[in-house]
């Protein structure tokens, strides 16, 4: 099933992706000429923010081992990823980069999941569905109103659907509260604080599901078509299969395994529509952490954040495509 | 006589298109009898493969059945329900598709694909009682039972096509249709399905309606076979005397373009293209290429009639 | 060999014409195509009637609700939103056609080199491609946008294109792969025909309806990225655009404020503009592979 040249080579983009990424990490804040310390310093002070001083320019050129040649640093940058460190935010000091994202990240990993699944498999479901019913040529009113809406829902990025949300429920009609993750004041694991934490992230979830359900049951719909129009299916009706059975085994086994693709293809995408709909709605996310640490010039914060996405979205798509063949057994064949 | 396998009657299938409706299959009448092998030959695009499909009601849109009844042993196949259909399909009459290239699916296992028509049939069976009969099943077309753990990308052409084949015999139909089963094979494999399908009818008198516009490999098997021009039937015989001495001057226009051994004059094709079949000629399709055409070929379509025992035709010399 | 050329190029020639047809008739095409152009037109044409700097602060009371003088109010700073509208249109589309077109040809250009020609170059620009892919460009946009502080438009329309043509460039490499193996273009190398003849000759142009819609989708996508970027605060912030209004709403907490006629108007605008362009799309799908249409 799984051939070495396959294997090669998926792990081989993976390791390029991440490299790439790092090194972006490493160069370009390296391309502002001068001492990046004190140029963000300066950028600080002008702003009212007085970090210290010589003090700090020196403690952190250290860290960064500023004073010692470019390969120097980038190995010492490079071993540093590999134990954690990715340094320490300024806002923050001295609290560490990673402990900060920490606190974030299992806000953001929720959120995304369970909205990603909810929309993958509602629209994968949906869209086949749709496809389905071409069989016998002629589309229903209600599937050709469905299409139509998921034309228009699919092209509308989640955090303008966000936004309306804020305006319509939260201002509007106070159904939902705005702002962070859970209401603050609330214990740990008591069922009040579970019930906040659904409240809180509602919207930003319907946000991410409404939009992409679209998006993904127009893509199923097209691929169930392409389906449609196979010699197996005609084979498998001829063969006497019941309806059902060849909707399951033949139709949808073949529409699932290319929108797998698709979603290795879409996880940055994804990603990045994420992130702006944390911002809309204030969500405690990487999203957030990133737009404030923009803000406050933050830059070991917004480093170690596009790290950790990049990370977490090339790792995914390289567990989805080792899963892959197994779905298809032409992959991997060739 | 005995009544006849399959039959057709008056079978109509048209193509809807923006226009006129291109007639595929436009009137064709004939019957499959019991343990013989009826060969369907005609061009290109001359409607053999929608009418192969058809007869199992497996017309898919822009195609639809506009006339006609398809009787199975006695019984209307077109006014059958669904289901009743669906349980003929496979078990009493099996298909053998054009291109078997992409006839299997792709990401099921070889033999899950043939156990899931068993199933579909005859319900649920034990592992081991499967297992033994896909392997008689694949040993039959001369295929290795490994062959069913795998999946269908992993086999060449030919063995797709004996996969197909084999899946056909599975539940032991009475007729199978075969459509152009030997047209993408190498000649040494087209001669194994076409000894396997004789073989079929020699030993479990399964019926074969063999779909091809090769003459020369249909003469090789057939009992029987049928001339199909433009939509319309024009020729039915026994093979020796269809060879002999072929009635309609399409079917003769046919055998003079096959090269033979014994022949030596270079093979003349017949002038002109096939018709439109959104807008066919008028009268006798085949009077616009027809040596012998008169000027009734023209006004009036010639019926289809038995001339002698066994012996159909539909063509103005003869009627 | 005169003979053999004429042969395919008139063979050419004729699915061109036939092509262009199809293209025509189609609905989804034209609507899309109205939509955003009609749009354009519009919005250039208002934008100079407009009496209003977009820009300047204090030009009028604060914070109107829409009225005659100003048909979508004042914002926050003074300012008549239709105009900022108008003009911030104006600009977004701007560059996301520029940044979306640079992509698309750079894809272009990559995708059928590497499926025309394959072996080695192939092999490399696949893997490129892929690992653009990946990467989740926001992540590097924003990384790139806030290291080096204020950007210029152009600067940040290159950095859009680095990241719209990776997509595009896989999905027409396929399509030249499956059309290297066509009849005409068997025909065009038996005629003799070099290989940057029978790119530029045959496969380009039978491969127009998806180039079509994959520059609206690299347009699309541009404009969706560059409004994402302004709406975070890391744009040139130096013209109006659509983002860069959201982006204020953001700042002058718009939302909870409940001025809908700031924010909602560059929202509207942007769905339109993405919309249409996705019509368009879908419509040269359908003149490509003729088997999606919804009847």
């Amino acid at each position: 099933m799984y051939t070495v040249k396959y294997l090669v080579r998926r792990v081989l983009v993976y390791i390029l992706t991440l490299f790439m990424a790092i090194v972006i990490n490493f160069v370009v804040p390296r391309l502002i000429p001068g001492n990046p310390i004190e140029a963000k310093l300066i950028q600080l002070y002008r702003l009212g923010v007085n970090m210290g001083g010589a003090e700090f320019v020196m403690k952190y050129s250290k860290l960064f081992a500023l004073d010692q040649p470019m390969h120097v640093q980038f190995l010492i940058y490079l071993s540093n990823l590999v134990q954690g460190n990715l340094g320490f935010s300024i806002s923050y000091f001295p609290t560490p980069v990673w402990q900060i994202i920490m606190i974030a990240l299992p806000w953001t990993l929720g959120l995304l999941s369970v909205a990603v699944v909810i929309a993958f498999a509602g629209g994968l479901i949906l869209g086949a569905l749709m496809g389905w019913t071409k069989r016998e040529g002629k589309q229903s009113r209600i599937t050709s109103l469905v299409f139509s809406v998921f034309v228009v829902s699919s092209q509308i990025p989640y955090y303008m659907l966000g936004m309306i949300f804020v305006y319509l429920l939260t201002y509007v009609m106070a159904l939902f509260p705005y702002g962070g993750g859970v209401q603050i004041g609330l214990t740990w694991g008591t069922l009040d604080y579970i019930i906040s934490i659904i409240q809180h992230a509602t919207l930003p979830a319907l946000s991410i599901v409404l939009v992409q359900l679209g998006g993904w049951g127009l893509e199923a719909r097209s691929l169930m078509v392409n389906v449609l129009g196979e010699d197996y299916l005609f084979l498998a009706k001829a063969k006497g299969l019941r309806e059902r059975f060849i909707f399951r085994e033949y139709a949808m086994r073949n529409t699932v395994v290319p929108i797998v693709t698709d979603l290795v293809i879409s996880l940055g995408t994804i990603a990045s529509g994420s992130i702006m709909t944390e911002i809309i709605f204030s969500y405690p996310g990487v999203g957030s952490l990133l737009f404030n640490a923009v803000k406050q010039l933050d830059y070991p914060i917004i480093q170690g954040v596009s790290l950790i996405i990049i990370f977490a979205v090339t790792t995914a798509a390289l567990l989805i495509d080792l899963i892959y063949p197994l779905l298809d057994p032409r992959i991997g064949e060739k | 006589m005995d009544a006849p396998l399959l039959e057709a009657q008056d079978l109509k299938i048209y193509y809807r298109t923006q226009g006129p409706p291109v007639r595929a299959v436009d009137g064709v009448s004939f019957a499959v009898e019991e343990k013989e092998i009826l060969g369907l030959a005609g061009e290109s695009g001359c409607g053999k493969s929608t009418l192969a499909a058809g007869l199992l009601k497996l017309v898919s849109p822009p195609s639809y059945i506009a006339g006609g009844k398809v009787l199975f042993r006695g019984n209307d196949l077109y006014s059958m329900s669904d289901e009743e259909l669906r349980m003929i399909r496979w078990k009493h009459i099996a298909f053998s598709p054009q291109s078997s290239m992409n006839a299997l699916n792709p990401v099921v296992k070889i033999f899950n694909q043939i156990e899931d028509t068993i199933e579909a049939h005859e319900g649920k069976k034990q592992k081991k009682h499967l297992e033994n009969h896909i392997s008689n099943l694949l040993k039959s077309v001369a295929l290795s039972t490994h062959i069913s753990k795998g999946y269908a990308c992993e086999l060449s052409g030919g063995m797709k096509q004996r996969v197909i084949i084999s899946m056909g015999m599975a539940l032991g139909p009475e007729l199978i249709v075969a459509d152009e089963p030997t047209s993408s094979l190498d000649v040494i494999v087209q001669r194994g399905v076409l000894e396997l399908l004789v073989d079929l009818k020699d030993k479990q008198g399964t019926s074969v309606l063999l779909v091809s516009h090769d003459i020369a490999i249909l003469a090789e098997v057939v009992d029987r076979l049928a001339i199909i021009y433009a939509g319309k039937i024009m020729e039915i015989q026994d093979v020796y005397d269809i060879f002999e001495e072929p009635l309609h001057p399409y079917t003769q226009g046919l055998i003079a373009s096959v090269p033979t051994f014994e022949r030596k004059e270079i093979p003349r094709s017949i002038t002109g293209l096939p018709p439109d079949l959104k807008n066919p000629p008028s009268g006798c399709r085949f009077h616009p290429r027809c040596s012998k055409a008169r000027d009734i070929c023209k006004e009036t379509e010639p019926e289809f009639e038995e001339t002698e025992l066994g012996r159909f035709v539909a063509c103005h010399l003869y009627s | 060999m005169k003979d053999k050329q004429t042969i395919w190029v008139r063979d050419l020639a004729r699915r061109r014409l036939r092509g262009l047809r199809v293209v025509v008739e189609n609905k989804k095409i034209l609507i899309g195509l109205c939509m955003t152009l009609g749009f354009y037109i519009v919005a250039q044409i208002g934008s100079r009637i407009s009496p209003y700097d977009p820009k300047r602060m204090g030009d009028a009371p604060l914070n109107l609700p829409p009225s005659q003088e100003h048909p979508l109010g004042t914002d926050p700073l003074g300012r008549d939103i239709l105009t900022q509208l108008l003009h911030g249109s104006i600009n977004s589309i701007h560059i996301g056609f520029m940044a979306g077109g640079v992509a698309f040809l750079v894809a272009m250009l990559l995708a059928v080199t590497a499926g025309y020609y394959g072996g080695i170059i192939d092999s490399v620009v696949s893997i490129i491609t892929e690992v653009f892919i990946t990467i989740p460009s926001l992540a590097i946009l924003i990384l790139i946008a806030a290291i080096f502080g204020r950007i210029s438009v152009p600067l940040m329309s290159l950095i859009l294109a680095t990241f719209g043509w990776a997509f595009p460039c896989k999905i027409l490499r396929a399509q030249t792969l499956s059309l290297k193996e066509r009849g005409f273009v068997r025909l065009a190398k038996l005629s003799g025909a070099s290989g940057i003849e029978i790119v530029v000759k045959a496969i380009i142009p039978n491969m127009l309806p998806f180039l079509g819609a994959w520059f609206a989708f690299a347009t699309s996508g541009a404009m969706m990225a560059e409004a994402g970027l302004e709406l975070i605060g890391l744009g040139p912030q130096t013209i109006v655009s659509l983002g860069l209004m959201l982006n204020w709403a953001i700042n002058y907490t718009a939302f909870t404020r409940g001025i809908v006629n700031w924010w909602l108007p560059p929202c509207v605008v942007l769905v339109w503009m993405f919309l249409g362009l996705f019509v368009v799309s879908i419509g040269l799908d359908e003149v490509g592979n003729p088997r999606l249409k919804v009847k």
